[in-house]
């Protein structure tokens, strides 16, 4: 969508400083220093520079104001009426032209100029030459003085120009002069329209905005408009005409019943008529204002009768495109903008119909099709017989019955952080809202790491469970004990000494697994948990091991199984998933690092230099190696 | 379309009442300074808790929808992560936004400041609903401790070994139904059934694989990514048993999950959401007396005006050229 924002055009320089704004500028930035014992073609070199590099920035400058400003027949033509009627087209298109020719003359100027400056034979020649050249080029400048004056005035003022949209949801506000139109504007709005006693205070167009029904419309109000013909019409007036001619908006015309702006009903009434034709195809609603000095009831037979001719004209604006003709209650409505009685209908009215229209219009693009689907709701058809509720707790629901009436304070975390020094000094305790069986558990301050194991690999959820379990265990073994030494009591005479001895040995190491909690089996629990720590505990069990062998076999084994001390059985081979490394099984580990070993292969092969070679990019530095040394001078290098 | 901040600077409070769109009856909440409260009980009638107001300083939010955002990003649902039986927030500069959740929520379920895998991303590595939370591989054992002793004992917490650790995105869920990643572990997928107690369901989204980051669906309604055609909304309505609208937020953004969070009774959005944005969520989530047909009837005509530009030629250009030679005869 086209933004027409004229506040990017760049300021117009004035004849004056934009000739010293050119010339300094080549003086600073070309070289400045020739002799006469150059040679020539350097001195010609110079002076060419000079010329065509101010020739250069006058285009620059030229092309810039040429293009910094709208066409008046590229932009839309609600801008390019609006233009016209405050600038006149003729004067405007008129100053570009100049700017334009004026840039074509000193492209010329100077490549003539290059040319003779290709025969110079001596510096003074060329010096002269150049100075000729420059010197044209700022008559050329100050030709068209006027037409650059003329650019920055209407610069400036396009820079206040309300920037309207042409194409977005407008309400347009038009009447007689002094009918309550900008007061209409700061009830709806938050703008804050001069409003005055007299004609004619507002001077221009005004743009504000406002809401309705989630949409933003753009409110424009004009400066009022006289029953007149064309011709005679003053700027402030046409701004007004163009902005209803041209823009596709909700129309409301205002209509002063009360008579106080000084304009009878019967004025208003042939301003209607005359101006009716701009209305066509447009939401049109007729508003009476100031009911608080004049309801429309006690208007006399003759108005009322003109009020009732210029509905039945409104209602036939739309009816032209076959839009339905609107009824009565809509194109006729009355409000006070004094006791803001009607002014919310009246805008709701005029946004309504806007709507409608621009709604039944898009309706039969074919974008439509595109959106359909932004305006349909996805109903679930029942799949199974499967009950599934919402889940809002019950303190919610009381909440939201209690919400009505009064609202407690709670300290928040913000607040307690401005307290204590805002943010970035205050931390907050993370442990507050522990939901753990005692509170005094929640400063608890947990090892990380205990005797060189990770606690958290040894945390079991259902910790108490298991030692219950673990404690029955016990009982029973304890019993199984009891009952085994009852046995033995009875036929331990007939056991031999040897049978005897084992037996004692049996019973100072008992088979049945330790009481106290095993460490290895929460290793094997959480060997997922954790890699490398896993590794650990390997080789430290494989210590234990080894040392094991060495209580029982000869010295060389305890000696070998010391020296290596991950033994082969316990290396794990490389394809080996190890959890937390991301890989779903073994075949997709192997094949990851078969890929990325066939990666590297090909390069290998070839044996070239990659990226991880160590490289001298130079071997032998120039300036390392050049020039002469004489005596005592070697250490410079 | 709402007032936000500053744009209602200078105004009267009359004339502040005559603005009458959907977000300026209900309840007003000042996030930013002296404004506490603004009830409007009826139209033209607003009690004001705190003497100090002042009505260009009021930063309205609404009390079912709240917007708002995490360190100036909008992607709210990047950093927080919602359920109907708790609330993760990330851990932030200042206590803005955990401050935000809390208020609104702290009375009910717990929220619980969190980081995993050290990272403040929370709402797209973690998936879960009342019944659970499943934490990525990355999650180290200190956070995992600190969650489950943050959340209830019912809300069974449980870190998964899975490839795609981006569990928010891989895993849309309400308390019934879950939508997955169609590259989503088998082991992976029974946790989920098991642990959130859920139906689940590979499918994609208006062709997007990651059916976290474009959709987002409580128990009582769910919005997708805004090119999903009709037949797919029905379809994955009737997966989900839930109504479902096709829409965006965080002004025109497509990853939905991305930009809100929300549970039965209450959603958050980032801050650019538009009023109209709000109006669809607050409706097909039923945050208020609205439902979902809201956005087939009286929405309908808003909806379109703002989804589709008008076409120049559309407009009366004839017409116009009539009228022009008419205006310009001075």
């Amino acid at each position: 969508m086209v933004q027409y924002n004229f506040k990017k055009i760049r300021v117009v320089p004035s004849g004056k400083e934009f000739n010293n704004i050119t010339l300094s500028c080549t003086q600073r930035q070309t070289p400045t220093i020739i002799h006469k014992g150059y040679a020539i073609n350097r001195i010609r070199q110079f002076y060419m520079r000079k010329v065509k590099y101010t020739q250069t920035n006058f285009h620059e400058k030229l092309s810039s104001i040429v293009d910094d400003f709208p066409r008046l027949d590229d932009i839309h033509p609600f801008y390019g009426d609006l233009l016209h009627v405050l600038y006149n087209k003729d004067h405007y298109k008129l100053a570009l032209g100049q700017i334009n020719s004026a840039r074509r003359l000193i492209s010329k100027i100077a490549k003539d100029y290059v040319k003779l400056l290709k025969y110079g034979d001596s510096l003074n020649r060329c010096k002269s030459l150049k100075v000729a050249a420059l010197g044209q080029m700022c008559t050329v400048v100050k030709r068209i003085v006027p037409s650059l004056a003329y650019l920055e005035q209407i610069r400036q003022h396009m820079a206040r120009l309300p920037s309207i949209d042409p194409n977005t949801r407008t309400i347009l506000i038009c009447g007689y002069p002094n009918v309550g139109k900008s007061s209409f504007v700061n009830k709806i709005t938050r703008a804050n329209v001069d409003v005055q006693p007299y004609a004619f205070t507002t001077k221009s167009l005004f743009v504000e905005h406002t809401d309705c029904k989630c949409l933003r419309y753009q409110v424009i109000d004009t400066p009022g408009v006289l029953d007149r013909p064309f011709e005679d019409r003053n700027i402030i007036e046409m701004c007004s005409i163009t902005a209803l001619a041209h823009l596709q908006a909700s129309v409301l015309f205002f209509v002063d019943i009360s008579g106080s702006c000084g304009y009878s009903i019967a004025q208003q009434a042939t301003l209607f008529h005359s101006i009716k034709s701009l209305f066509v195809n447009k939401p049109l609603t007729i508003v009476c204002n100031k009911t608080d000095f004049q309801p429309l009831d006690g208007l006399s037979e003759e108005d009322m009768k003109l009020v009732r001719e210029m509905k039945d004209e409104a209602a036939k604006t739309m009816v032209g495109e076959g839009g339905e003709p609107s009824d009565d209650a809509n194109v006729l409505l009355t409000m006070s903008t004094l006791t803001e009685d009607g002014v919310i209908s009246v805008k709701n009215a005029a946004c309504e119909k806007l709507l409608n229209q621009r709604v039944e219009l898009k309706m039969n693009s074919k974008k439509i099709t595109d959106c359909l689907n932004r305006f349909h709701v996805g109903i679930p058809k029942p799949r199974d017989q499967k009950e599934r509720p919402h889940c809002v707790p019950q303190s919610v629901l009381e909440f939201k019955a209690k919400e009505a009436a009064e609202f407690e304070e709670k300290k928040l975390e913000r607040d307690l952080e401005n307290e204590n020094g805002g943010a970035g000094v205050y931390t907050s305790n993370l442990k507050k809202h522990y939901i753990l069986e005692h509170a005094e558990w929640k400063e608890d301050i947990m090892p990380e790491i205990l005797d060189g194991h990770n606690v958290h690999d040894f945390v079991d959820v259902d910790i108490s469970q298991r030692l219950e379990e673990l404690e029955q265990e016990e009982g029973l073994q304890l019993e199984n004990e009891e009952i085994v030494q009852d046995f033995e009591m009875d036929d331990g005479k007939e056991l031999t000494p040897e049978e005897q001895g084992s037996l004692a040995e049996i019973r100072n190491n008992p088979i049945v697994p330790a009481l106290e909690l095993n460490p290895s089996l929460a290793i094997k629990r959480d060997a997922s948990r954790s890699l490398s720590r896993g590794q650990k505990r390997d080789r430290s069990r494989g210590l234990d091991d080894a040392m094991d062998i060495g209580n029982h076999a000869d010295k060389k084994l305890c000696l070998r199984g010391l020296s290596r001390p991950r033994s082969r059985s316990n290396s794990k081979p490389p394809g080996e998933v190890i959890p937390g490394e991301g890989f779903k099984n073994r075949a997709q580990k192997v094949k990851a690092l078969k890929l990325a070993r066939n990666s590297n292969k090909k390069r290998n092969k070839q044996s070239r230099v990659g990226e991880a070679d160590r490289v001298i990019a130079n071997l032998k530095p120039k300036h390392l190696f050049s020039g002469k040394r004489s005596s005592g001078k070697a250490n410079r290098r | 379309m709402t007032p936000r901040g500053r744009e209602h600077h200078g105004i009267s409070i009359s004339q502040f009442l005559n603005q009458d769109s959907l977000y300026q009856r209900p309840i007003f909440r000042n996030t930013v300074s002296e404004v506490k409260e603004v009830k409007y009980i009826d139209k033209g009638f607003a009690t004001l808790q705190r003497k100090s107001w002042k009505l260009w300083d009021l930063t309205c939010t609404l009390i079912m929808a709240t917007r708002l955002q995490f360190e100036n990003n909008c992607e709210v649902g990047v950093f927080s992560k919602l359920t109907n039986a708790y609330c993760l927030v990330a851990i932030g500069g200042s206590e803005n936004f955990y401050s935000t959740f809390e208020s609104e929520l702290a009375d009910h379920i717990p929220v619980v400041k969190t980081s995993i895998g050290g990272t403040r991303i929370v709402g797209r590595l973690c998936a879960g609903n009342k019944n659970g939370l499943l934490v990525p591989h990355t999650t180290t054992d200190q956070e995992l401790q600190h969650l489950r002793n943050s959340l209830p004992d019912e809300v069974v917490v449980q870190r998964i070994d899975e490839r795609l650790s981006a569990l928010g995105n891989c895993v849309a869920c309400n308390d019934h139904v879950a939508l997955v990643h169609t590259d989503l572990d088998r082991d992976t997928e029974e946790i989920i059934a098991d642990v959130l107690g859920v139906e689940v369901f590979r499918q994609t989204i208006a062709g997007n694989i990651l059916v976290g980051s474009y959709c987002t669906f409580s128990n009582t309604g769910g919005l997708v990514h805004p090119h999903t055609s009709i037949e797919d909304l029905d379809e994955l309505s009737t997966l989900l048993q839930v109504p479902l609208v096709a829409g965006t937020v965080n002004r025109g953004s497509e990853v939905i999950g991305a930009g809100m969070i929300v549970n039965d009774w209450t959603a958050f959005c980032g801050s650019d959401t538009t009023a109209t944005e709000l109006s669809v969520i607050e409706s097909v989530f039923k945050l208020r007396e609205a439902q979902p047909s809201l956005v087939k009837d009286e929405m309908r005509k808003s909806l379109i005006d703002s989804f589709i530009s008008f076409n120049q030629s559309l407009q009366i250009h004839g017409q116009r050229n009539v009228l022009a030679g008419h205006c310009m005869k001075i």
